[in-house]
């Protein structure tokens, strides 16, 4: 059917899309808050390139331990370091490590779930037991075997919990996606002619994004723990590096006599997590038009 | 001419010795071009796995024999994206990528649930304009705009608006306004509904019932109208067969099928539709 566009009839414009979606996740409540929490992280991550109170690797002997006061707001550690800078400073890599491996887990995630849930039989069936033993490897053995090969740093922390993590987005995918493809409207899709194709980036990719939004602001704070440890074991990022994780580990024998130099990387911790499952859930909502809140 | 031409058609789960009874058993009909063919019987007798099997659509698991063939019209004028070849041809067998340059082409679908049959999370313009994007290659923009046009066809109130909604903002009988506009977006020569008023109240049902004789006779389309509702199919279709236990009992012109039923099932369903709502139908089919 050739329909000539009636004159006046005004189609939706482009940006009218994006800002709705805008204007819903900031009518949302965790939207709004998860935005505002982390965009605070990231402005403090990205303020640390620039400005830190002192450089946080200064060590200054006189001042070990010293309480928090004006020169030193959150305190200083064992090395005199500078608690706020090093806090500051320790952003970047843990920023880094566990946005970059929840990149990875999405990636690996999605297109794992979808090997296992939307190929022909002969793939579908191989990639599903592929998913369900790669989900039992532990990711600190997956780290070790990355070391083993290409030695320790960032990108294989990075790749380590990215892949560790996404066998476990692909098993929560595959079910999910397996859900969408059962469901009417792709039947009534692949009715109206559409093709695998198509109806994976038309209908189960939209389909899964709000369950795939809220694994991953989970997935990212897995990642900052999970990038804890890996430098703990000395995996991870190398070892001059100010990490949250890293500081958790060297300050937790003060746990009984000095708590509250743990605060410091616990709250910056703790912040970025409620932040992105915060903005996780707003995006959910905000993308599904049966619970916007309009 | 004929425009669909089912022979033998058994469809069945699973294979071998063991298997379990064929739920389509040898069933046989033909349709020429713009008939209107019903197709009855209680649920579990096979009248819908016998629709999905025409389009290739059965569930996994579900293997099809017997012959289906389609005479695809030749639309002069049209451009197909996927060409498909013209005239008579075997469907069952055929390669999915033809089955699926078919389905929404030439071949419409109309299904029972509106709500569960439409993407929740998709504008109902985009998925009115979707046939014709895959189809015909309309962009986004040409497919929203033919979207009005067939939203105002199947008489949904201010398209312009109602294309922008989600189907969860519809009411049912509207949402499945929309189901019939997706499936004359491409104007098809063969439309199958299957229990397309099953969902609704009683009222509306009419309108939508209406609403899809109208519009499949404006179109010319051959339909094949799937029911368990005995008033339902005299209400839209010259033909009726009756199928129970995944065989055809009989078949023949509407009229003598339900003034002179060979069958005694025929004869329960008549004496059941003449309990609930005889009197109106007796005047839609008139003499």
């Amino acid at each position: 059917m050739t329909a000539p566009v009636p004159a006046g009839e005004r189609t939706t414009p482009p940006g009218a899309r994006a800002a709705g979606r805008w204007s819903a996740l900031l009518r949302s409540r965790s939207g709004a808050a998860g935005l505002a929490l982390s965009s605070l992280v990231v402005v403090a991550t990205l303020v640390s390139f620039a400005w830190t109170p002192y450089d946080p690797s200064r060590v200054s002997p006189r001042e070990s331990w010293a309480p928090m006061s004006w020169e030193h707001w959150f305190g200083a550690d064992r090395l005199g370091r500078d608690l706020l800078s090093l806090v500051l400073a320790g952003a970047r890599a843990t920023l880094l490590v566990s946005a970059a491996a929840t990149v990875v887990a999405a990636v690996t995630g999605t297109l794992l779930g979808a090997a296992a849930a939307i190929t022909p039989r002969w793939v579908r069936a191989p990639a599903g037991h592929a998913v369900d033993a790669l989900i039992a490897f532990p990711t600190l053995l997956l780290a070790m075997v990355l070391v083993a090969v290409y030695g320790a740093g960032t990108e294989t922390a990075v790749l380590a919990i990215g892949l560790g993590e996404g066998f476990f987005v692909a098993r929560v995918m595959r079910a999910e996606m397996a859900r969408v493809l059962a469901a009417d409207y792709v039947l009534a899709a692949r009715a109206g002619g559409a093709s695998t194709w198509r109806i994976f980036h038309e209908h189960v990719l939209p389909g899964v994004l709000p369950t795939l939004t809220v694994l991953l602001s989970l997935v990212m704070a897995v990642a900052v723990l999970a990038e804890a440890a890996l430098s703990y074991l000395g995996y991870g990022v190398p070892s001059g590096t100010p990490t949250w994780g890293r500081m958790l580990h060297d300050l937790q024998a003060q746990i009984t006599v000095r708590p509250l130099v743990l605060v410091w990387p616990g709250v910056a911790i703790v912040a970025t997590v409620l932040g992105f499952n915060l903005l996780g859930d707003g995006l959910r909502e905000a993308g599904d038009p049966r619970v916007r809140r309009s | 001419m004929t425009l669909l031409e089912i022979e033998d058609l058994t469809v069945r789960f699973g294979a071998g010795p063991g298997a379990p009874a064929p739920v389509v058993d040898r069933v046989g009909f033909s349709l020429g071009a713009g008939e209107r063919l019903g197709l009855i019987g209680e649920s579990g007798s096979g009248k819908s796995l016998t629709a999905l099997a025409i389009a290739g659509l059965l569930p996994p698991g579900a293997t099809a024999t017997g012959s289906v063939r389609l005479s695809v019209p030749l639309n002069a004028g049209i451009r197909r994206v996927r060409p498909v070849p013209i005239g008579p041809q075997e469907l069952l067998g055929q390669r999915e990528r033809i089955l699926a340059g078919l389905r929404g082409d030439v071949i419409g679908f109309v299904f029972q649930e509106p709500l569960t049959a439409l993407n929740p999370m998709m504008r109902v313009g985009a998925q009115i304009g979707e046939p014709l994007r895959i189809h015909r290659g309309h962009s986004r923009r040409a497919a929203r705009a033919a979207a009005v046009e067939l939203a105002a066809r199947v008489g949904l109130p201010d398209p312009e608006r109602i294309v922008r909604a989600y189907p969860h903002q519809l009411s049912g009988g509207q949402r499945q306004r929309v189901g019939i506009a997706v499936a004359l977006a491409c104007r098809p020569a063969l439309i199958i509904a299957d229990e397309p008023t099953t969902a609704l109240d009683v009222t509306v049902q009419a309108e939508i019932l209406r609403l899809l004789s109208g519009l499949v006779h404006e179109e010319g389309s051959a339909l094949l109208f799937i029911s368990h509702d005995l008033a339902v199919v005299a209400q839209t279709c010259e033909r009726v067969a009756v199928m129970r236990g995944g065989r055809i009992l009989e078949e023949g012109p509407t009229l003598d099928v339900l003034r002179d039923p060979r069958e005694p099932y025929t004869g329960e369903l008549v004496a059941a539709a003449r309990a609930t709502a005889w009197t109106g139908v007796r005047q839609e089919i008139g003499p």
